[in-house]
């Protein structure tokens, strides 16, 4: 290659004189632009530092050097990941960020604008500095165009465009919650919705854009944009569902995307006829377009959907599943893609297959949509492909089949499912890590006939190493698929499964410093154990010691628990330990905080939990014989008020409670 | 313009000041710009080691992303009385003067979807099967599933002459064919169902057996209080009210619980 010109250039840079900077930024700008094998080349000759350095330069009367700077940075920027990082590691974002300000050039302030959208586009960019200083307020102000005061069309052009620039950026900085709070504490929603109404299609896309991120997950920020005061007589939801019906696909989409992070975040109760009758339909429709609409379509959809039942149903009656089906059958084609430039349809398959997990996860109708579109041979090879998020949407699609024993019994083990989805639990791939443990959950469940080659393969082992990860999904995921295993398993299988965790684990999961729903799972597993039989029960007394047992049972429900899902696992712990033999009960009745917790239980407002208590006392007061200790446990029982409490439910509300107390009346009065 | 309450601003943690290059060397403050000085190399390190650590942190915030968890809702199992998974049934059913042992299996109760399914197993059908087993779905009659079959070549005639046979159903008989008419099981005494047989369990490519048959349903009678189902098995081509006749067997009263995920 003849570097000898490029060479020039750069040494040109480090002349004195500003004419000569500029024109070797000209230079070099127009060899990059749209060029990765030159970019790559002054990149290695070190421009970066030099270009940095003229942004900072505040003493150049005529501002081209810094305008043509931040234009070559920009061009950099576009070339992808690895350039972000070169940029990112000579802090050129804070000094970007400093040329947005009002004060500069409106052709600097665009240059600006431009290179940090491509710098945020990328995911692992340090978004902090935004944050820091003035530049959130010089961002929003930008999101007005007037703020330029342009004079002529061509000005106000380019000042529409950096609006639509700045609101760009703001879309790519709302990752997390505080992110949000701030972009929003510094003015956004009105300037956002004022945007709207611009009339130009591309900054009204990036206001969209921008909302929608703002508002993802957050029902406070739904609601404060819904409310946000527009300046036509139209309210924003009312502006979004004008925009949905734009003859640009891609102004569709986005509208769509933000009405559906507005349902989500329950702002928009009110609209859900609309939500059903117009974006949902929609999205449905730009399943038929071509790039990148069509690739993020399904995606929208998905997160839709995602945990509603009649959204899934609506779902179902459209023909979304046949098209989603075939983009996972057929799809390889080499458009370029909105998140990749040189997409060749992985993110397309894996939206595909992330809205058929969504569309399959609740309802049974849509679980039977999706296997008489035969892609389940698809699916389980997607398991296998060099995408991690391929991997892990055929993962979730698999988990919401799963949840069918008809399924289960019939297209997954015909499709050879289990093999491939044991891999993936030692993915390099967290992610893919932890779907495929969520689905391998179902798969270990007594009525499975994978859960067979599961154990064969190391199941066991597997799950106990999953359960000590410090990552909360996995461990959760982990913990859940060990008491799906042992629910109404052969003692043998116990004992397998506890030999490799060992009590001291379950005991310290129990009580996991994490999530509370880890103890959750790890009690429901001493559920599960100490079950069937007394010496199911009698091993569980053995490995942690009667001692321990009852002290883990006592903390759980002295420990001011409000948690209604571990009260209902503790009181069922109680109960399968009170059916085994004698001395099992004994242990519970010689602890009398206990036994007043159980009293206290039995006048919960949740029916289920007045109907386990009230099981304890049936299996408390169980006699196999009239030996004098259970003629003594019934007296205890009588003396601290089980029997009076007990008369009084005979009129509960519920039915279950009533049968169950009738039991108890019947045991007492044989007494 | 909202009210936020306590905006949280992100700890910057760079330490690196923003002055142009130095041409040398200055270890200020811990912080090193000369790439051919040692320290340079660990504090590069330190940095990208930084960067890696907030990324994950980020990420761990962000998790809640649909890669990871495209259903957030729980599927807790729900429940009434002897209809659990696990619980089991035995009896028997009645064809002319034959009568065989029929056991059922519950697998899973959904009531909330107002479903459930197990497996039915039924003795001495045919000589090849000493013991037949299949798996069935129930629709259990309420909000979802109307007592109108519309499907399975059972049209209301069939279901009118199969439901009154239950004597808890005769009173609910003329409001059957009411438009928006809904049985409300939870909290009754009596809960009807279809069980629809599907497949044979182990082996569901198993399509036909000689002598017996599966295309049918039943109508089914569950009554609470006293753990009893009464079932009429319904096929065009048929033997009409093939009775079946179950009983709640108690088992120790421990209760093992799964959850799908």
């Amino acid at each position: 290659m003849n570097s000898l010109k490029h060479n020039q250039a750069v040494d040109e840079l480090n002349s004195s004189d500003p004419a000569v900077r500029v024109k070797a930024l000209r230079f070099i700008k127009n060899n990059i632009i749209g060029n990765k094998t030159k970019k790559d080349l002054y990149i290695q000759l070190n421009v970066i530092p030099k270009l940095v350095k003229f942004l900072k330069s505040k003493d150049t009367v005529d501002s081209q050097v810094q305008i043509q700077a931040a234009i070559v940075l920009g061009s950099f920027a576009y070339g992808g990941e690895e350039n972000v990082t070169e940029i990112a590691k000579h802090d050129a974002i804070k000094p970007l960020l400093e040329c947005i300000s009002l004060q500069n050039d409106p052709r600097l302030i665009e240059a600006a604008a431009r290179a940090l959208k491509a710098i945020y586009k990328c995911p692992t960019a340090d978004k902090n500095d935004i944050f820091a200083d003035h530049h959130l307020r010089d961002l929003i102000t930008l999101l007005n165009p007037d703020s330029l005061h342009p004079k002529t069309d061509r000005e106000r052009i380019a000042s529409v465009h950096t609006a639509e620039l700045a609101a760009t950026i703001i879309a790519r900085c709302c990752d997390t919650n505080e992110q949000q709070i701030q972009i929003a504490s510094a003015g956004a929603f009105p300037a956002l919705v004022k945007l709207l109404t611009c009339g130009f299609s591309k900054a009204q896309e990036a206001a969209l854009d921008a909302l929608a991120y703002l508002c993802r997950e957050n029902p406070e920020f739904g609601k404060a944009i819904v409310e946000t005061k527009s300046e036509t007589s139209d309210s924003p939801v009312k502006i979004m569902l004008n925009l949905i019906q734009d003859k640009s696909s891609t102004m569709r989409l986005i509208a769509a995307k933000c009405l559906t992070h507005l349902s989500r975040a329950n702002a928009i109760g009110e609209y859900s006829n609309d939500i059903t009758l117009i974006v949902l339909p929609t999205l449905v429709k730009l399943l038929d377009e071509k790039g990148p609409v069509r690739e993020e379509a399904p995606h929208v959809l998905a997160y839709l959907i995602r945990d509603n039942e009649e959204l899934q149903k609506a779902a179902c009656d459209s023909d979304a599943v046949p098209k989603l089906a075939d983009f996972v059958t057929h799809v390889v084609d080499q458009e370029s893609s909105y998140y990749d430039p040189v997409g060749d349809g992985d993110k397309l398959k894996e939206n595909a297959l992330m809205a058929l997990a969504a569309i399959s996860s609740l309802t049974d109708d849509g679980r039977k949509l999706v296997v008489e579109a035969k892609i389940i041979p698809h699916i389980v090879a997607a398991m296998s492909h060099r995408s991690y998020g391929i991997r892990a949407a055929a993962c979730q699609c698999t988990r919401s089949l799963s949840r069918s024993i008809n399924i289960l019994r019939t297209s997954l083990v015909d499709a050879g499912v289990a093999t491939p989805l044991f891999k993936l639990l030692s993915d390099e791939s967290t992610d893919v890590q932890a779907t495929a443990c969520a689905t391998l959950c179902n798969l270990v469940l007594d009525f499975s006939p994978m859960k067979k080659t599961i154990m064969e393969l190391g199941g066991i082992e597997k799950l106990v190493e999953l359960v000590r990860s410090p990552d909360n999904t996995l461990r959760l995921n982990a913990i859940w698929a060990l008491k799906n295993l042992v629910y109404q398993a052969e003692s043998d299988v116990k004992e397998a499964v506890m030999k490799v965790l060992t009590y001291q684990t379950m005991e310290n999961l129990i009580s996991d410093q994490e999530i509370v729903e880890v103890q959750e799972q790890a009690l429901n597993l001493l559920r599960n154990l100490a079950c069937t039989k007394p010496i199911d029960i009698e091993e569980v007394f053995k490995g942690l010691s009667e001692n321990k047992l009852m002290n883990i049972i006592e903390n759980k429900l002295c420990w001011w628990n409000e948690n209604e899902e571990i009260i209902k696992q503790v009181l069922y712990v109680i109960n399968n330990i009170a059916s085994g033999y004698e001395r099992h009960k004994t242990a519970i009745m010689n602890r009398p905080t206990i036994l007043t917790r159980i009293l206290n239980y039995m006048g919960h407002d949740n029916p289920e939990i007045r109907v386990i208590a009230v099981w304890v006392l049936i299996n408390l007061l169980w006699t196999e014989d009239k030996s004098a200790s259970s003629q003594v446990r019934v007296q205890k029982l009588r003396d601290l008020g089980f029997e009076d409490k007990v008369k009084n439910m005979t009129n509960d509300e519920n039915l279950d409670v009533r049968e169950r107390v009738k039991t108890v009346l019947n045991q007492f009065s044989q007494v | 313009m909202p009210v936020f309450s306590n905006p949280v601003i992100p700890a910057t943690t760079s330490t690196i000041n923003n002055n142009s290059l130095p041409d040398k060397c200055m270890c200020v403050d811990g912080v090193c710009r000369d790439p051919s000085h040692k320290h340079y190399a660990e504090q590069q390190k330190k940095q990208q080691e930084q960067l890696r650590q907030q990324q994950l942190l980020q990420k761990r915030k962000r998790r809640l992303s649909l890669t990871t968890e495209i259903s957030s809702v729980r599927l807790l199992p729900t429940t009434t009385c002897s209809l659990y998974s696990g619980s089991k049934f035995r009896g028997e059913q009645r064809s002319g003067r034959s009568s065989y042992d029929v056991s059922v299996h519950i697998q899973h109760v959904d009531l909330s979807e107002s479903f459930l399914c197990g497996y039915l197993h039924i003795q001495g059908l045919t000589e090849d099967y000493p013991e037949l087993t299949t798996f069935f779905e129930a629709e259990i009659i309420g909000r979802k599933y109307s007592f109108l079959t519309k499907k399975w070549d059972a049209d209301d005639k069939v279901d009118i002459q199969h439901w009154t046979r239950f004597p808890a159903f005769r009173p609910l008989k003329s409001h059957m064919k009411n438009d928006g008419f809904v049985y409300d099981f939870h909290n009754k005494d009596f809960i009807f169902m279809r069980w629809k047989e599907h497949f044979l369990v182990p082996d569901h490519r198993v399509r036909t057996i000689n002598g017996a048959s599966f295309a049918g349903f039943y109508y089914i009678c569950y009554q609470l209080s006293t753990g009893m189902i009464t079932g009429f098995y319904f096929h065009k081509s048929s033997e009409r009210f093939q009775e079946l006749k179950l009983r709640h067997c108690p088992d120790n009263n421990s209760f093992p619980s799964f959850e799908f995920r």
